[in-house]
């Protein structure tokens, strides 16, 4: 097998000289020509590491060092290790700490008295290449995050069980007018009026139980912390959340359209009514009129029937008077300004 | 055989008006009016003869019973084919005129006023010639 041909960036942490000079060994096993740097105490460790022009590929760090070791150690260097992956090199003695080290950042572990190239060669490549899956899954994680922050419409995750918000997102703290913090004290009850509670029990029956990515979209009224009510469209997905099973929810605000559709349809009905008008009553008087007028002018009526007939005709006339005027109020009843149609 | 006019609407002054047209197209020589649809109901009940011919003209809004519930009351004795009905009314109400349209007695919608000329029409209907034939 040939050499890795890949120039490792390598910062080697050991104040052990005879420590180092076999690492340098090992690694020029199988690398073809690693960047190797070596420092020997924190100190050093943590000059080298502000300086923004050294950057590492891996960082090889010795759990003791005259000046700092340990926790303590270790601790300081994830701080300052720009998220380079770390790998100890320990001691039997150390072997029960540096597991428990792992949880404190570092990628790996190496006993020292069981070192060989193949193992170092081989721990250096694997953290790197986890490292990079890692930053990978964090950003996608963040994306994903942010199209939850970012959204224009207002967002948020409930759980299932208890109903209490777990996370909501800016714009639903925008439109409903809770802080965050308020948000998570807070369970989905709290945002309905108390009269749609069976309205929120029931659509919470349909979506018990279900499992991941169930779909589900409803009408709903909301309260908001002024105590205004609006009209929400909400769409929910069954998603786990933090090991919990917990619904995401979007809200989309219609009120507006609402509003707008029950004024036209109040205008609607108006019409209607003004057409009924037309149809039945207005053409009453003027029916009776026309078939007057049509017998006053056959010329076959003497003076006294003429007389009669006309007069008629004039009551004919003065009731369709009446009649048009209460067409035309009702139709002046027709608002176009919505707050002036009773809703 | 004889043939009976009956008109039927509790406008008094359109049933004057109607006489006046009816006498002045020869349509007929003594119609019978009612002012709502329950007198010409009791009325045609008790003296429908199946050998008679009867034409209606009926109005649609009327007290007590109104026309659709006269053409229901008639179904039980009256027959299609010696009973024309005209349904009248004021209103243009296209409901009204698909439902006038449906009914077995029904000959025709017909929006008021009635006028002679109208009248004149409605006698060379084929239905109706028969009548002024043998009646004259």
């Amino acid at each position: 097998m040939g050499k890795d041909p890949y120039p490792y960036r390598i910062l080697v942490i050991e104040d052990n000289p005879g420590d180092y000079l076999l690492i340098q060994d090992y690694l020029d096993e199988h690398i073809l020509s690693p960047k190797i740097k070596n420092v020997g105490t924190f100190r050093d460790a943590l000059m080298l590491l502000s300086d923004p022009e050294a950057t590492f590929d891996i960082i090889l760090l010795d759990l003791s060092l005259p000046d700092k070791s340990s926790e303590e150690l270790i601790n300081e260097i994830v701080k300052i290790s720009k998220k380079v992956p770390i790998i100890a090199l320990t001691g039997y003695s150390e072997l029960a700490f540096a597991v428990k080290s792992l949880s404190l950042g570092l990628s790996d572990y190496l006993v020292k008295e069981e070192l060989s190239p193949i193992i170092l060669y081989k721990s250096i490549v694997y953290n790197i290449e986890r490292n990079r899956y890692i930053k990978k899954i964090r950003s996608s994680e963040k994306k994903y995050m942010d199209l939850f922050q970012m959204s224009p419409l207002p967002m948020w995750v409930y759980d299932s069980e208890t109903l209490k918000f777990l996370d909501v997102n800016e714009s639903a703290v925008r439109h409903y007018g809770y802080s965050v913090e308020e948000f998570t004290s807070m369970s989905i009850k709290d945002i309905r009026p108390k009269e749609d509670m069976p309205d929120l029990e029931k659509a919470l029956e349909i979506s018990r139980g279900k499992k991941t990515g169930f779909y589900y979209q409803g009408v709903f009224r909301h309260v908001l912390k002024n105590g205004e009510i609006i009209y929400v469209d909400i769409q929910s997905n069954v998603i786990k959340f933090n090991e919990r099973d917990a619904k995401i929810v979007l809200a989309n605000d219609i009120t507006d359209r609402i509003i707008h559709t029950k004024t036209i349809e109040v205008q609607n009905e108006k019409l209607k009514e003004v057409a009924w008008l037309q149809s039945h009553i207005v053409r009453a008087p003027l029916s009776r009129i026309m078939g007057l007028l049509n017998v006053l002018s056959s010329g076959k009526l003497n003076e006294i029937e003429k007389k009669q007939y006309l007069g008629y005709a004039i009551d004919s006339a003065n009731e369709l008077d009446s009649i048009v005027r209460d067409v035309v109020s009702k139709s002046q009843q027709i608002h176009l300004d919505p707050k002036k149609n009773e809703l | 055989m004889s043939f009976r006019l009956l008109l039927i609407d509790d406008d008094e002054i359109f049933i004057m008006m109607s006489k006046f047209m009816i006498k002045e197209s020869d349509f007929h020589p003594s119609p019978l009016s009612f002012e709502d649809g329950l007198a010409a109901a009791d009325f045609l009940k008790n003296n429908y003869q199946p050998n008679d011919r009867y034409v209606i003209f009926l109005d649609i809004n009327m007290p007590k019973m109104d026309g659709w519930e006269f053409l229901e009351s008639i179904k039980e004795f009256a027959n299609p084919s010696n009973t024309f009905v005209f349904m009248v009314s004021s209103s243009t109400d296209d409901e009204d005129v698909a439902k006038a349209c449906k009914n077995q007695f029904v000959l025709k919608f017909m929006s008021k006023p009635i006028l002679t000329d109208t009248l004149i029409q409605l006698k060379e209907m084929p239905e109706l010639k028969q009548l002024f034939k043998d009646g004259k």
